[in-house]
C-alpha cells in the first residue's frame, strides 16, 4: 500500500485541478493505498512519521522538491522508498527520475522501479538535487509566489528583471576536500548531486558518491535574466564558469549569505556541505537521466 | 586551419574547470580532464589532459597525460602522451613530454626532456636479440 502526502500549496495549487483525476487513475492501476493533505509547515514531517508509525513501506510525494525534501529529512533510515507525482513550481528530482508529468508518473508508481540515488548533508539537514547560495535563492523566492498563465509569467518577468538588475555577486571562500581552496566573486554557486540543473556537466550521476561544484562568476543583465528564465547555455560562456568534483566542501563569505537545499533556505554561511552516508531509494523511470 | 590545430588541440567538456576570475590554492587532482581559466597556485595532476587557456595563469607543477598550454605556467611540465605549446603560450620551467610541439612566438624557459630520447638504448638491445637462436642452441646442448 502506498501513502500519498499531497502538498495542496505545491506549484500554485497545481493538485487541486487534477485532484479526482489522479485518483481514478491510481484506483484503476490497483495503487489508491491512503491519501493525507498538509496544512502548513512543518506538517510533511509529522505525516511522514505518521508513514513510518502505521508502517507503509513506500511514501509518495505529491509536490515538489520542497516537499520532498521535507519527506527526505523525515525519513531518516527507515528504508522507505520514495514515489513522486511531479506537482511543484520546481521539480528536478522528478525530471532527473524521468518523471514528467502526474499520469506518466502513475504508470511509473505501478512499475515501482528502485533505485537508490545519493544524498546531500548541510549541517543535519539532508537535500537530493542541489544547494546553492547566490542568484537561485532569489529565482526560488519568485517561483514560489508566481501565479500560473500568462498573467504569472508577466509578473515573474517584471520581478525577475529587477532582481537581475539590482544583483550583486558575493565574495566566497570555497575548501574543497581539505586539499584545495577557490576565492572568487560568484553570481550563484551550487553544489549539485547530478545533473539537475541545467549548467551541470552530463557526466554528473546521482549515484557516484559525489557532489559538483558550479561557480559562475559573472552574468551581465541579459545573461541574468536567461538564467532566470533558464535557457542560458553557459557552455558558450568560456572562462565565466567553475566546475569541481567534491565529497565536502566548506563555504566561507565575509557576511553571512543564505544557503537554500532542494530550494528552500535551511542555513547561512559559513557552512560545510557534504555527501551524506545515507542513500535515498527512489521509484524510478525507465527513461531516468542516469 | 590544420595548423592551428597542431599548436593547440582543445578538449572536449572538461570534468573541472577554473574559470577566469577563480583563484585556486593547492593540490588539484583528478581522473578526468581539467581546463584552467584563472590562476592556481600549487599543482595539477590528471589521468586525463590538462588546458591552459590564454588568460590561465599557473604557478604550479603540472603532470598529465596531455597538456595544452595557451597560458602561463611556471612550474615543471610532465606529459606522458603530448605537450603542446601555442604561440600565446608562456613556459617557465622543465618540460618532458613523448610527442612534444612549441608554435612560433611561443616562450619557453628550461629544459626539455622527450621520451623518444630515453628509449634509444632500447633499439640497442633489439640488436642484440638475433643473436638469441645461437644461445638456445649453446643451452639445448646438454639435453642431447
Amino acid at each position: 500500500m502506498y501513502y500519498y502526502i499531497i502538498n495542496p500549496a505545491s506549484g500554485g495549487g497545481k493538485i487541486n485541478k487534477v485532484q479526482d483525476k489522479l485518483k481514478d487513475r491510481l484506483k484503476e492501476l490497483g495503487i489508491a493505498g491512503e491519501f493525507v493533505k498538509s496544512t502548513g509547515p512543518g506538517d510533511i514531517a509529522r505525516l511522514t512519521k505518521m508513514a513510518i508509525d502505521k508502517g507503509y513501506k513506500t511514501i509518495v510525494a505529491v509536490g515538489g522538491d520542497g516537499t520532498i525534501n521535507e519527506i527526505i529529512n523525515a525519513i531518516g533510515g527507515s528504508g522507505i522508498a520514495l514515489g513522486i507525482i511531479p506537482m511543484g513550481s520546481s521539480n528536478e528530482l522528478a525530471n532527473m527520475l524521468g518523471i514528467t508529468e502526474w499520469q506518466m508518473a502513475c504508470n511509473i508508481l505501478a512499475a515501482r522501479k528502485v533505485e537508490e540515488v545519493d544524498l546531500g548533508l548541510i549541517n543535519d539537514k539532508l537535500f537530493v538535487t542541489a544547494a546553492s547560495i547566490g542568484f537561485d535563492n532569489v529565482l526560488f523566492d519568485l517561483k514560489r509566489g508566481q501565479r500560473i498563465g500568462s498573467f504569472g509569467r508577466l509578473s515573474f518577468m517584471t520581478k525577475l528583471s529587477a532582481a537581475a538588475r539590482s544583483y550583486k555577486p558575493i565574495h566566497l571562500e570555497l575548501n574543497l576536500d581539505g586539499k584545495f581552496s577557490v576565492e572568487t566573486d560568484c553570481f550563484n554557486f551550487s553544489l549539485s548531486n547530478g545533473a539537475f540543473l541545467n549548467y551541470v556537466p552530463q557526466k554528473s550521476k546521482p549515484q557516484d558518491n559525489m557532489l559538483d561544484a558550479v561557480l559562475i562568476s559573472h552574468l551581465n543583465f541579459g545573461d541574468a535574466i536567461k538564467y532566470g528564465q533558464g535557457t542560458l547555455d553557459l557552455s558558450k560562456k568560456p572562462g565565466q564558469v567553475s566546475v569541481f568534483h567534491t565529497k565536502k566542501i566548506k563555504v566561507t563569505s565575509k557576511d553571512p549569505v543564505p544557503v537554500s537545499a532542494d530550494g528552500k533556505v535551511v542555513a547561512e554561511t559559513p557552512v560545510t556541505i557534504e555527501v551524506s552516508d545515507r542513500k535515498l531509494k527512489v521509484i524510478v523511470s525507465k527513461k531516468r537521466h542516469f | 586551419m590544420f595548423e592551428k590545430k597542431d599548436e593547440f588541440v582543445p578538449t572536449g567538456a572538461a570534468e573541472t574547470v577554473v574559470g577566469t576570475s577563480v583563484k585556486l590554492k593547492g593540490t588539484l587532482k583528478s581522473d578526468g580532464d581539467i581546463t584552467v581559466d584563472g590562476s592556481v597556485n600549487g599543482e595539477i595532476k590528471t589521468k586525463g589532459t590538462v588546458t591552459v587557456g590564454p588568460n590561465a595563469n599557473i604557478i604550479a607543477n603540472v603532470h598529465a597525460k596531455n597538456v595544452n598550454i595557451a597560458g602561463t605556467v611556471q612550474g615543471n611540465v610532465v606529459a606522458t602522451d603530448r605537450l603542446s605549446v601555442s604561440e600565446s603560450g608562456r613556459v617557465y620551467g622543465d618540460i618532458s613530454a613523448n610527442i612534444l610541439s612549441i608554435a612560433a612566438g611561443a616562450l619557453f624557459s628550461g629544459k626539455s626532456t622527450m621520451a623518444e630520447n630515453v628509449k634509444e638504448p632500447e633499439i640497442e638491445l633489439t640488436v642484440e636479440k638475433e643473436e638469441e637462436p645461437v644461445l638456445e642452441e649453446v643451452l639445448e646442448s646438454p639435453k642431447k
